[in-house]
């Protein structure tokens, strides 16, 4: 992607539009209508592109049938503004695909029609068998100009686990559901996936019988064996600062979380001691605390505590099944699912910002489970039954849009979203 | 002189609290080696572990010299083999193995298994020689519950009776649950159950040695469908009984 070339830029002050991040209107979501000038070949590209500016919480992609109506020109005296006005488009994309042997070149402008000019436009060319990430780093910018945000989360990947033959393997993905790879390809069960870093992942596996954590280096293919202590050895995930690794062993016959050493694998420090069920850590972003799950009062709850173990405290009264909490890349909130009076799953967060106040993100929409943080903290990507089976959803941080990624009978389980990624 | 004085005081105060300290520690380990050696605590094994790992907390912080925190930690511990010593383990029952010595023998010399050759649930790779000729009843448990029922112990009895009569036969406890709630819980929720059941079967004097637990939380259903029916066949679970080698 080092080869892009800005043209013809006429960049309003971003200042300027700035305040579209803010625009909390439902009802009136500003439309992009995307024109393309492009073959069947690029097919691909297109639904990457058109799923990626759909996630924008105040996006709303012009369904192409009603686009293609609209009169467009290859000069800006020939674009019918007024027409796409009509339609209250507030954005409207030319994107212009353009095959050159192994390549792909891609020149995108953007006009307002309100103000009949075009604002923005810059020129892209990557090898085809990239047309998803090119896809992805085009969304990144325009993100970018629209939000006045440095960065967009595009180009970031979900891992996931699917059975295979009556055994679930681990995935990765990017996030328009595009190059789903795997990353076992084993006969026995893996299971809960978790990124440590850009290029590894922790997951569960009971490859020699028990379960025990493994890490996959994505790069090399080099699979290391974490830990495989006696019982448990399960849900890995890695401190902020890549030092340890916080996970649940049952070695002493009852399970509870322990910190061990990323590189080593060797105990660093015991977090829990009590006879209940303890799992399922979550590092606090500054690495300082870690959420989890607790049944010590009886039922399952969402508990904090440092990272040293020390000042344990619940922190969810509501409910009786809290389970899988997420904390927030920027600290101020801790996602769970939750099994309400209905025997239904929701996704909720705690508001740390405000005493600790419960808000429901999902509802009346079949069960709603396994959240993860996008790594801005703006999306949200989960799985829902709301079209039968589990599939992959994202909705932004406070559940206003959703949008469907997976799209096929099976049955996915723990979508988990990678850190940042530039390529 | 009023200096010595206040030294004296303090001093024999310092030997006071050692002596208390120190008194509350021999009390502590001794009945921490009374539990330990008392098989009728044998199932709460986990329980007189936390407390031994107190004491030995308090020891390392005496040692340092942090002697209240080292109190706090001996009290903690002390707390624990109060409510240890309140709950026997249930006996095991006369009535269950009411066989005599020669009975046993007689019972297992016409047993003669068979062994067929399973693959493991959770990895293909794996392959289990399970007896073929004793029925491995299924135990059921309540949603989110690691109890046993009053059914449950009744099989447990009989798996019971074919251990302790087939003293060549190991048995391989597989936790599971129904396919609500997170995978990852769900892991430790079936670990639980198995872990109950193993506990149940040290107390009825089986060598732990014999006894192999496996979780396999949500993977593994006996029953995929959605229904209140077969969640509860889910909640389960499992034997598998093994020729040991």
């Amino acid at each position: 992607m080092k080869n892009i070339l800005i043209l013809l830029t006429l960049i309003l002050s971003i200042n300027i539009y700035a305040d579209v991040d803010i625009v909390a209107n439902q009802e009136a979501l500003p439309l992009i209508g995307i024109s393309y000038k492009a073959n069947n070949l690029n097919k691909n590209f297109k639904k990457s592109l058109n799923f990626y500016l759909n996630m924008i919480q105040y996006f709303k992609v012009l369904p192409e049938n009603l686009s293609k109506n609209i009169k467009d020109g290859e000069k800006i005296v020939d674009i019918k503004f007024s027409e796409w006005r009509d339609l209250k488009v507030e954005y409207l994309f030319k994107v212009t695909l353009k095959e050159e042997k192994n390549k792909l070149k891609v020149k995108v402008l953007i006009y307002s029609p309100i103000e009949e000019k075009k604002i923005w436009g810059k020129e892209y060319s990557d090898y085809k068998t990239n047309i998803h990430e090119l896809a992805a780093f085009i969304a990144n910018d325009i993100y970018g100009f629209i939000s006045g945000k440095k960065n967009g989360i595009f180009l970031t990947k979900i891992s996931y686990a699917k059975k295979v033959r009556g055994k679930k393997q681990i995935f990765i993905m990017n996030i328009d559901e595009s190059k789903k790879q795997p990353i076992t390809k084993n006969r026995a069960i893996n299971m809960l996936p978790s990124w440590a870093g850009r290029h590894k992942i922790l997951f569960t596996s009971y490859l020699r019988g028990n379960t025990d954590l493994y890490m996959r280096n994505l790069s090399t293919g080099k699979l290391l064996s974490i830990s495989s202590r006696r019982g448990l050895n399960t849900g890995g995930v890695l401190s902020p600062d890549g030092k340890t690794i916080a996970l649940t062993l049952s070695k002493d016959g009852n399970s509870e979380i322990y910190l061990i050493n990323s590189k080593t694998g060797k105990i660093v420090k015991r977090l829990t001691k009590n006879l209940a069920l303890d799992t399922s850590p979550s590092w606090s972003p500054d690495g300082k605390q870690i959420a989890f799950v607790s049944n010590r009062g009886g039922n399952p709850h969402i508990y904090i505590m440092n990272s040293d173990g020390t000042e344990q405290k619940r922190i969810t009264f509501q409910g009786n099944y809290n389970q899988t909490p997420k904390w927030s890349p920027k600290g101020d909130r801790i996602l769970f699912t939750a099994r309400d009076e209905r025997n239904k799953f929701d996704i909720f967060y705690i508001d740390l910002s405000d005493e600790n106040k419960i808000v429901r993100l999902t509802q009346d929409n079949g069960n709603n489970e396994e959240p993860s943080w996008s790594p801005d903290g703006e999306f949200i990507v989960f799985l829902s039954t709301r079209s039968g089976r589990h599939q992959i959803y994202i909705m932004d941080k406070d559940g206003n849009k959703t949008i469907r990624v997976t799209h096929d009978k099976g049955r996915y389980y723990t979508p988990r979203w990678s850190p940042w990624r530039k390529k | 002189m009023k200096t010595y004085i206040i030294l004296l005081i303090l001093f024999s105060s310092f030997i006071i609290t050692s002596c208390k300290t120190t008194k509350d520690f021999t009390k502590t380990k001794n009945s921490l080696e009374e539990l330990k050696n008392n098989q009728e605590f044998d199932c709460q094994k986990d329980n007189i572990k936390s407390a031994e790992d107190l004491y030995k907390e308090a020891s390392e912080l005496q040692k340092k010299g942090d002697d209240d925190k080292a109190e706090i930690k001996i009290m903690a511990a002390n707390e624990i083999i109060k409510m240890v010593k309140t709950k026997k383990c249930p006996k095991k029952e006369k009535v269950i193995n009411n066989d005599t010595p020669q009975e046993v023998k007689e019972k297992k010399d016409n047993f003669k298994p068979n062994i067929s050759e399973i693959k493991d649930p959770a990895n293909e790779n794996i392959s289990l020689k399970v007896v073929s000729n004793y029925n491995p009843e299924t135990i059921y448990f309540a949603f989110n519950s690691y109890q046993i029922s009053e059914d449950a112990q009744k099989i447990l009895l009989k798996h019971l009776d074919f251990l302790i009569a087939n003293p060549q036969v190991n048995v391989k406890i597989g936790g599971h649950t129904d396919k609500r709630g997170s995978e990852e819980y769900n892991l430790i929720l079936g670990e639980k159950r198995a872990l109950v059941v193993k506990d149940f079967f040290i107390s009825q004097g089986i060598p732990k040695e014999r006894i192999e637990i496996t979780t396999y939380g949500e993977e593994i259903l006996a029953d995929t469908g959605n229904t209140e029916e077969a969640h509860a066949k889910n909640r389960r679970v499992e034997f598998k009984f093994i020729l040991s080698e």
